[in-house]
């Protein structure tokens, strides 16, 4: 069992049967919580497959808080504070153009605000629009 | 590549085993026609229209609609969703909508993409050639920078009126063939602004900004004509049969087919200009394909197979033709005033009689195609005297 | 680093392309695009007052936007017509899954298409450019996802062993007493009201919250129960919904500034939350743990996980500082996300020929697996599956009908007003508080006090005929024929209450069980248990 707070089965879920009813139905749970944590599903794909290995495995020397899970069609991942995706990178590991809107093709779902930023994919816990601007490049 | 951590039942061997036991040697069903209580329509369904047709959950009133009851969430107040009140025009069927140019999705956005590259590719090739040298200082400055920006309101305006149109429409292959076509339209609007932008980075004097082009759509006289029916079909008309047809049926296929056909892209050849003409070429093949849904529905649906409302539906598309003709006349009026604006002038293209020429040739075909299927008593050539007055 | 990398990497560097025009180039002018005139405001204003500088956060142009679908595209249709179809994957799926995609996909079409509309409504009602481009976008993302969800029906009616229920939900779906449910939630809840409110239902809640267990995490059970066609889809229809969620946060950015507007956003949400959460929590964990063999984890984590952790945590946790506070119905929503779907999934084995599906009880590995995961499941839920059993659940020639079991044990099925779900007020273990009221001489029925409460503000807009109302005196046999619930053969049911291909249930046999459709509110008089 992973000792990261954002693992795919930590917490709550890392309970179960009577246990997890208890906490899950208990009064500690029962308004909703705040994190600053957000979360991305890439959908498996060749170009995926090596992003993940090459990209954001590597990520977590810096942010040691990614949880990264194999569920089967997609990666599930999941970590504190912000995810950039950088496409020219992307696109130089991959030996092709690789824009930003090719990275999306493969991007299955996000939790928190996400935008892109030149040829930059970012989610972020900051409130966009609120907390920050919605920045471009141009 | 995979951790191979999940178990996937089609090639875990004991779940897959499991499964082919459960597989019987014969098909529970051998009927494997999609949506077999369908009626077909005018033509056999092509595999789009079997996925699609009756996708729409409908209260019952809606002629055609499979489903059983009513709406079951309303607005305040008490107002259902997809209500045959939408609009005055009347069918037997609404569901009989069969798009002409059979698009669905995938080659929609497929065509859709491949002009991008292809315009990509185009601008590329325009710019490192020096293609752009050709191209007249002032058309450039007077043309392309306050009258072709100001037409991309128009579009810009055409395409936001479509939002009220693809929302309430009365059904499923219907709602389709209209999200595409006012899709088409913002696209036509950001494709000049893509041509400006790179013009603006080419070009040291032009100015890409829409200032110019925006002070000139709402305060020139040449545009208030055509500014006032975009003006009053995007806020003020609720009837989406009405919108449609006043839109792709009178306005864009006159109005429209007259600055990018006649005067843009025919005119921009003249003056040096190789890229407007392309440009532009995109933005008449998605009008033409919006006509031809229009007389697709408006035509062949409604008036000519429609076995009960014909003639309510061909009252009612006269009587609106009748209302945005004049206006559309004296939108084009108001624009053809450009022409002594032009650096260039041809004789035979931009004389009066070459104006005049592009006028008919603009009219006879939506005579054609749009006021003959309604027997629409139409004076074609006060109509063509009307305009030239504001050569 | 290949040689061939570092060619590429050379060959950008020395031709930097200076003529091309990037689309977030275009696309930094559309603030521009618009102009002010008197009527301009959208033909179906809304109470809120949206802000004409929100911003669209993935700065998409049409051509740009054609181009990514058209990759999307190209892909998952590659996927299923050339590597699926060779592999036969039509008939590698188990049947339990293979029917219970019968009507998920149906029914998440339901939801699809009716954004089409709800998205053109939110584009009427921008008054950015921006938000109005982006609103455009959704508009045909969701055309592309009616396709999508159509197309997986459409798919395993080519290739999977039993056509039947997929080639033609669209038809018998007029009878399941489940159906009306996905409408109100799925469908009239995206577009028949206020603009904003409409987003907040499509947008905030449906698919910033629900669609990532429905659309993504169903991929898990799917895969897992060897369905590699829904993956492929859903996983794809996926990548464009965080758009939507990005346009659903950026209606909330343009309202959350202006008091005016944010005096009316809680009860939005509170509302819209309840609404959907009403359906999607007990009809997809229904799905998921009644629809599969294999099981990947409890509905109830994955719902912890979706929902309550990182929807209500990352993104409405984070906007408490700006007002946003927690929906009054939360506690009641995690009780129903334990117990809701058991709830609804007896009623569907009850309700079973008007299902369209070939369903089959839990058998004992399915029990103990409830019940380690939902402890007391088993008493409440497993004794009655058992007692069916016994008494000939699945046997054409017994004669037995859950439903008339349940009339005659006092187990009264009736009509939620608002959800229009059905429930039964004595075998309910999910968040309920049942009540009957009355108005201008009609009775309606409730099955807890959220939607009950939405209905009392505004009853104008749930006045309609419920399943009850509608067949009132239909003998099922005919329902069910009248609908095409017979298969080709013109006998044999399409909904059967086993997997088997031998002793399949046919019209005779349900008009054997001389079942006419009542109308409980008539003939229970169930009054309230205090």
């Amino acid at each position: 069992m992973t000792k990261n707070t954002n693992g795919y089965n930590s917490g709550t879920n890392a309970k179960s049967g009577q246990a997890f009813m208890d906490e899950f139905l208990g009064d500690a749970t029962s308004k909703i919580p705040t994190s600053d944590a957000v979360v991305v599903a890439l959908m498996k794909s060749e170009e995926i497959d090596a992003i993940i290995q090459e990209i954001v495995i590597p990520m977590r020397e810096e942010n040691p808080s990614i949880a990264i899970e194999d569920r089967g069609g997609y990666y599930w991942i999941k970590a504190t504070g912000k995810l950039t995706f950088d496409c020219d990178e992307a696109s130089e590991m991959l030996g092709k153009k690789y824009t930003v809107y090719d990275l999306l093709v493969n991007v299955s779902t996000t939790v928190g605000r996400a935008f892109t930023l030149g040829n930059k994919f970012i989610v972020t816990n900051e409130l966009l629009g609120l907390e920050s601007k919605v920045e471009s490049v141009y | 590549m995979s951790t191979g951590k999940f178990v996937r039942g089609m090639i875990d061997p004991e779940r897959a085993a499991e499964i082919r036991a459960l597989v019987p040697e014969k098909p529970l069903e051998t009927k494997r026609d999609h949506i077999p209580f369908a009626k077909r329509g005018w033509r056999r369904l092509t595999e789009y229209e079997a996925v699609m047709l009756h996708a729409q959950p409908t209260t019952d009133a809606i002629p055609g609609s499979m489903d059983v009851g009513e709406s079951v969430q309303k607005w305040p107040g008490g107002r259902p969703l997809f209500g045959v009140e939408s609009t005055a025009l009347l069918s037997s069927n609404w569901f009989n909508f069969r798009d002409p140019s059979k698009r669905w999705y995938y080659p929609y956005i497929k065509g859709k993409s491949e002009d991008g590259q292809t315009t990509e590719r185009v601008m590329k090739s325009w710019a490192d050639s020096g293609d752009y040298g050709m191209m007249n200082d002032a058309w450039r400055n007077q043309i392309l920078g306050p009258v072709y920006g100001a037409f991309l309101y128009e579009e810009f305006g055409l395409f936001n009126a479509n939002s009220s149109t693809v929302y309430t429409a009365l059904s499923d292959l219907l709602r389709m063939w209209i999200a595409e076509s006012g899709f088409d339209k913002d696209d036509a609007a950001q494709m000049i602004q893509t041509q400006r932008v790179l013009l603006g980075k080419i070009f040291p004097d032009f100015d890409e900004s829409l200032g110019d082009a925006k002070k000139s759509w709402t305060e020139a006289a040449m545009w208030k004509p055509a500014r006032e029916f975009v003006e009053h079909i995007w806020g003020e008309v609720y009837d989406w049969g009405e919108q449609l047809w006043a839109i792709h049926g009178v306005h864009d296929h006159i109005f429209g087919q007259f600055v990018r056909r006649e005067f843009f892209q025919r005119l921009a050849g003249i003056h040096g200009d190789t890229l407007t003409p392309f440009i532009q070429t995109q933005a008449l093949t998605y009008h033409q394909q919006a006509a031809e849904g229009v007389t697709a529905l408006f035509g062949k649906m409604l008036i000519n197979e429609e076995p009960i409302y014909s003639t309510h539906n061909r009252r009612y598309l006269r009587a609106w033709t009748n209302q945005y003709l004049p206006q559309t006349t004296a939108a084009l009026k108001a624009f053809i005033g450009v022409y002594k604006d032009l650096p260039v002038k041809v004789d035979g293209i931009t004389c009066r009689a070459g104006v005049q020429a592009s006028v008919e040739r603009v009219i006879d075909d939506w005579s054609r195609r749009f006021a003959e299927p309604l027997d629409l008593k139409f004076d074609r050539n006060a109509f063509v005297r009307e305009v030239m007055s504001g050569y | 680093m290949a040689s061939s990398n570092l060619a590429v990497k050379e060959a950008l560097k020395a031709n930097p392309v200076p003529s091309s025009v990037d689309p977030q180039e275009v696309h930094k002018w559309l603030q521009d695009f618009s102009w002010d005139f008197k009527a301009k405001g959208g033909k179906y204003p809304t109470k809120y007052n949206l802000d004409v500088n929100t911003r669209e956060q993935f700065k998409l142009t049409a051509k740009e936007y054609a181009r990514m679908e058209s990759i999307k595209e190209e892909r998952q249709y590659g996927t299923l017509l050339d590597g699926l179809d060779r592999l036969d994957a039509g008939n590698k799926v188990h049947p339990k899954w293979g029917e219970a995609m019968k009507v998920i996909s149906n029914f998440l079409e339901v939801g699809e298409y009716a954004a089409i509309a709800g998205s053109a409504l939110l584009w009427d009602a921008a008054q950015s450019p921006e938000q109005k481009n982006g609103y455009l976008a959704q508009v045909m993302d969701e055309v592309r996802h009616t396709n999508q969800t159509a197309y997986v029906n459409y798919y395993y009616g080519k290739h999977y062993y039993d056509p039947a229920g997929h080639t033609n939900m669209r038809q018998f779906r007029s009878v399941n007493p489940l159906y009306p449910g996905v409408r109100r939630a799925f469908g009239d809840g995206f577009l028949a009201g206020d603009a904003v409110e409409s987003s907040i239902n499509l947008q905030v809640v449906a698919e910033a919250c629900f669609t990532n267990p429905l659309i993504v995490s169903l991929t898990e059970w799917a895969a897992a129960n060897g369905d590699e066609i829904t993956p492929t889809v859903y996983l794809s229809i996926e990548t464009d919904e965080l758009r939507h969620m990005a346009n659903g946060y950026q209606t909330l950015v343009s309202v959350m500034t202006d008091p005016e507007s944010f005096k009316y956003l809680q009860t939005d949400l509170d509302n819209a939350f309840w609404t959907q959460h009403k359906y999607l929590t007990p009809f997809v964990g229904f799905g998921l743990e009644y629809g599969s063999k294999y099981k990947v984890e409890p509905w109830v984590k994955s719902w912890n996980r979706w929902v309550y952790e990182d929807w209500a945590g990352i993104w409405l946790g984070r906007l408490q500082k700006f007002g946003i506070k927690s929906p009054k119905c939360l506690a009641d929503a995690k009780k129903d996300a334990m117990w809701a779907h058991h709830d609804l999934a007896l009623l569907a084995a009850a309700l079973w020929p008007l299902t369209g599906i070939r369903m089959e009880l839990p058998d004992e590995e399915a029990m103990n697996w409830f019940e380690a995961n939902y402890p007391g499941w088993y008493d409440h839920y497993g004794k009655i599956y058992n007692e069916w059993k016994s008494l000939g659940f699945e046997d054409p020639k017994a004669g037995f009908c859950p439903l008339v079991w349940m009339m005659q044990n006092g187990h009264g099925i009736f009509i939620d007003h608002t959800s229009t779900l059905p429930f039964c007020p004595t075998l309910s273990k999910s968040a309920s508080n049942p009540s009957f009221l009355e108005m201008n001489g009609k009775r309606f029925a409730f099955s807890e006090g959220h939607g009950e409460r939405q209905w009392l503000q505004e009853p104008e807009r749930y006045e309609f005929q419920n399943f009850f109302e509608q067949y009132e005196g239909w003998e099922l046999s005919e329902l069910v024929k009248a609908a095409g619930g017979v298969r080709s053969d013109g006998k044999t049911l399409l909904s059967q209450p086993h997997l088997r291909s031998t002793d399949m249930w046919t019209l005779e046999d349900l008009k054997r069980l001389n079942i006419v459709i009542p109308d409980p509110m008539k003939i229970m008089n169930w009054q309230p248990v205090h």
